[in-house]
């Protein structure tokens, strides 16, 4: 008798284990979910709004104007190729590191070197 | 919707429903309707009808039918937004990133204030960390949809990932006056938190104690608050009030070794007596407490040290806890108290033996000890003369330990673990199987075993020991693989380099990178969920970690291993394999040459049935991942394999820069693909590490007589010429003189002899005996330490690749294996009969094996 009883124990054990993979699944599953997002209502939105695209817009001429700067640095083709080059990096990596060091070939690589 | 091919009214419900479907995945529902309006020859072609129809084959893994609509989709109607958003979401699903944000600009091309495909956008270029285009997306969804929350704290976290703490903090507080809760809201409470966090790192303390005390009924998360308070005391030098609070957390948890550490920075505690005499009043005060006794034993020295672990050591022995060693372990770096340990060792040993007391009678400790006192004596000292050094001791100690008490597992493990330090694995083999067969059950020492067969190439045996708990049905490999058992793959790929099987290492390297790849993609369902859940502490946890999580030291072993296997490639391509085949068998004798092609017979008959159950398991289940299959064959013979190298080293230099290994390896690549700049990076990377380390030596004699070699010119040269006297500091060397001033300086180290020896060779071919001369470290009195088993078998093994030439004088060779085994005399490398490499029964038996014990 008792040899009959515990194969059906197996069983339902099984059967507990797998329902606990299952509610698992779902759990991980409502991560995906979709969910509509929620309006706000009430505060002064437009107070708020204010205050942040004021700061927004001042940084962004900050970073203009620090690009601009940095435009304006005169670099050498040649020395762009050569960086890549040597040194296996992307081209936009090259060109930034180049005119940090306002042009200067040997800086440069030891700038890129050195970090 | 398209305003190319507009539906009637009627289809146009029905399209919406569509997307309704597919928003709450309901997949098979959404492509019924899909045929509803595809079914009508009007309609056949609608390109978003058929880009959605793709979209919801895909969730459905009907990928290739699904790629089809979707470009016919696209063809039919290439301005519409939907099949752009479709056909990125199709990209990204496949871990295309860049086409699938190529695909998401295009859509936005269409219709440039699309919501959804700004937030897909965004989910993108946080995945991709690309913090700027980030902060852009998410300033863009902030303007358009300014009511919504996440707007606000998307644009928030996009600022705090750039470090610009005060837009930051600025939107939080602009949102939360908008939200204006008062009553319980947890996720108010954790937004104020992180919001406490970003002023926290920004450096502001002051602001951030005003903060607290403002919300500190809003925030529910009292002991985090608690934390951060303490801290932020210390760092503001209020320390009356940072000790208040620390002796509150400790009365919390007596077991934080941070929260100790907090106190003694607020009770201004330099010097170590104070911290050791400041934890004893904790000690006494949380008597249960092990930390307030773990603690001052790093701290202290002397007569002190003495008394302190004599007291921590006697408990834990009387109680029987097993770890002991391993939690002394860090003490050892102080010659003092290895001292100190060894001496009350031997003492209770001794007093055990005689009166079961840990002191001679007459003393304080004279209380009579358990019986079991004598067998966690006798454990703790066979692993302390093990780490010292003495194996034989250790073997002596473990065995006496064994007779008194033969059922404790702890001490077959610790047994096999000397013979692997002797350099014995089929002995640890052996010993680790005797532990397994007590316990059956027990799944640590199950893997210990194989990863112990492992070590010793025996890689059925550890599979099949694997296979007693990895699931049915399926092999043990790809089982492990599945779960992402990283050790064991590592292992393997060892095994499988030492036995020259590059092929089958490199598959188990890519095994694990593509683990982390993994883990790495998913992360993506949580940058909405959390930002939904308002988590944001944890989430800004997860990213942090998600950025370094090839740093860790799993990745570190596979690229190695996997760098090594490149560069091994690149010196000595394998030929095609019907080539070697030919030659292999050439070498055979007749009967032998039977044997193979029978051999080869069954693997072909199991490649052949592999292939067949796969078909069937691809046909029975649709969802199996279609990831490209990883060929050993083809992978061991790579197009370029210092660029599959660099592939590897890439994420070691970013994330593993403090281990010198990582320069060194990088060093063996560049000075392969000849790129002096890059080499000289190397070499100043490793420098700054550990100047003096001798692989750094053997690289950088290499550099200099290669730049003497060589004339470089230009920036380059300049470059090299300028960072070189630095290296040298300051002098001009030949690589000859460089080497001379190397062995000088470190005459007494075995390790920078052979690094000297390596260079000689190297440099000038007719130096050899000069050269075999300094590898005897028998012969040479100067020489004190770092003759290890390890270090000696590297020799052993450059010996007999020839890297010092050919040997003439035959007894050399003889000569210096005798040395070694009279140093290592249970190293298997060094038997007189030659490597003796593992006896490999046929795998025929490991699959019986597993057979029997499945059916068990």
């Amino acid at each position: 008798m008792p040899q009959k009883e515990a194969p059906a124990d197996e069983e339902s054990q099984q059967k507990k284990i797998a329902k606990h993979d299952a509610s698992n699944a779902a759990d991980l599953e409502k991560v995906t979910d979709f969910h509509e997002e929620q309006e706000l209502s009430g505060g002064d939105l437009e107070t708020a709004l204010k205050a942040i695209t004021e700061k927004r817009n001042k940084e962004v001429q900050k970073r203009v104007e620090h690009l601009k700067k940095l435009a304006a640095v005169k670099i050498n083709k040649e020395d762009v190729e050569l960086i890549m080059r040597e040194l296996e990096i992307p081209r936009l990596k090259a060109e930034t590191c180049l005119r940090q060091a306002y042009g200067d070939v040997v800086q440069a690589l030891l700038d890129l070197i050195d970090n | 919707m398209s305003p190319n091919q507009p539906l009637p009214q009627k289809e146009n419900a029905v399209f919406k429903k569509i997307l309704r479907c597919y928003e709450n995945k309901q997949y098979k529902n959404g492509l019924k309707l899909a045929k509803q309006i595809l079914s009508n020859p009007k309609y056949a072609e609608h390109g978003e009808t058929l880009a959605m129809k793709g979209l919801l084959l895909n969730c459905l893994r009907r990928k290739d039918e699904a790629y089809e609509h979707v470009k016919r989709g696209l063809k039919s109607d290439v301005k519409s937004h939907v099949c752009w958003h479709v056909f990125g979401l199709l990209q990204r699903s496949d871990r295309k990133y860049d086409e699938a944000i190529r695909a998401y600009r295009n859509a936005l091309k269409c219709d440039s204030d699309h919501i959804q495909i700004l937030r897909d956008l965004s989910l993108l270029q946080i995945q991709m960390r690309d913090l700027e285009g980030y902060k852009e997306t998410r300033h863009k969804l902030f303007t358009l949809r300014p009511t919504q929350k996440a707007s606000w704290i998307g644009l928030a976290m996009s600022y705090h990932l750039l470090d610009d703490h005060e837009m930051a903090v600025k939107l939080i507080d602009e949102f939360l006056k908008i939200q204006n809760k008062t009553s319980y809201d947890y996720e108010q409470s954790e937004l104020l938190l992180y919001e406490l966090q970003i002023i926290f790192e920004s450096g502001n303390y002051v602001e951030v104690l005003q903060r607290m005390d403002h919300n500190a009924g809003l925030i529910y998360d009292k002991l985090s608050l608690m934390e951060m308070r303490a801290e932020v005391y210390l760092r503001l030098e209020k320390f009356d009030l940072a000790e208040k609070l620390y002796n509150e957390l400790i009365t919390r948890n007596p077991e934080n070794k941070a929260f100790y550490y907090g106190m003694m920075k607020a009770r201004c505690l330099d010097k170590d007596e104070d911290k050791v005499a400041m934890l004893e009043e904790f000690s006494k005060k949380f008597p249960r407490a092990q930390i307030p006794r773990r603690l001052p034993l790093n701290m202290s020295s002397g007569e002190t040290f003495r008394s302190l672990v004599d007291d921590y050591m006697r408990r834990a022995i009387t109680k029987g806890v097993p770890p002991l060693f391993v939690d002394l372990k860090p003490l050892y770096a102080d010659p003092q108290n290895v001292k100190i340990i060894e001496e009350l060792i031997e003492m209770y040993l001794q007093n055990l033996v005689i009166s079961s007391t840990f002191e001679s009678a007459g003393g304080d400790g004279a209380e009579l000890q358990p019986v079991t006192s004598v067998v966690w004596t006798l454990y703790l000292a066979c692993q302390h003369f093990d780490h010292i050094g003495d194996t034989k001791r250790a073997l002596e100690l473990v065995e006496r330990a064994i007779e008194h008490t033969p059922t404790l597992i702890e001490l077959y493990l610790a047994k096999a673990k000397f013979y692997k330090h002797a350099g014995n694995m089929i002995g640890a083999v052996q010993c680790l199987d005797e532990a397994q067969a007590l316990d059956t059950a027990d799944r640590y020492i199950n893997s210990k075993c194989a990863k112990y067969m492992l070590k010793a190439k025996l890689l059925d045996e550890a599979e099949a020991m694997c296979a007693k708990f990895t699931r049915e049905n399926v092999s043990a490999m790809e089982n492990l693989n599945e779960m992402q058992c990283m050790w064991f793959q590592t292992e393997c790929a060892n095994a499988y380099s030492k036995l020259n099987r590059y092929g089958d290492a490199l598959k188990k390297c890519h095994e694990v990178d593509r683990h982390f790849v993994e883990i790495i993609e998913d992360q993506f369902d949580f940058h909405t969920y959390c930002m939904r859940k308002t988590t944001l502490r944890s989430y800004i946890g997860l990213l942090r970690l998600e950025d370094v999580v090839r740093g860790h030291p799993f990745y570190f072993k596979a690229a190695r291993i996997a760098i090594k296997t490149y560069l091994r490639l690149h010196d000595h391509p394998l030929n095609d394999k019907k080539a070697e085949q030919d030659q292999l068998e050439s070498t055979l004798s007749k009967s032998e040459l039977k044997k193979l092609r029978s051999k080869q017979k069954k693997a072909q008959e199991k490649v052949r049935q592999d292939e067949k159950e796969n078909k069937d398991k691809k046909v029975a289940n649709d969802d199996e991942k279609l990831e490209d299959t990883l060929n050993p064959e083809k992978l061991e013979r790579p197009e370029n394999p210092l660029e599959e190298a660099i592939r590897f080293l890439k994420p070691l230099q970013e994330l593993s820069p403090k281990n010198i290994e990582t320069h060194l390896l990088a060093y063996e690549i560049y000075m392969r693909t000849g790129k002096p700049l890059l080499m000289l990076q190397c070499l100043k990377r490793a420098h700054r590490l550990q100047p003096d380390h001798p692989q750094l030596h053997v690289c950088l004699a290499h550099f200099v007589s290669k730049v003497a070699n060589q004339d470089l010119t230009g920036p380059v040269g300049a470059v090299v010429e300028k960072q070189l006297s630095s290296l040298l500091s300051g002098k001009q060397k030949s690589a000859k003189d460089l080497n001379s001033d190397f062995l000088q300086q470190h005459r007494d180290s075995y390790a920078h002899a052979v690094a000297a020896a390596t260079v000689l060779y190297e440099l000038d071919k007719t130096k050899q005996s000069e050269a075999l001369k300094l590898l005897n470290f028998e012969a040479d009195p100067l020489i004190k330490h770092g003759v290890t088993r390890e270090r000696c078998e590297e020799v052993m093994e450059l010996l007999e690749s020839g890297a010092f030439g050919a040997i003439g004088d035959a007894e050399y060779l003889k000569a210096f294996k005798n040395s070694c085994a009279r140093r290592f005399p249970l190293a298997e490398v060094f038997q007189a009969t030659g490597v003796i490499s593992a006896p490999r029964p046929a795998s025929a038996d490991a699959t019986a094996d597993r057979q029997i014990s499945q059916d068990v």
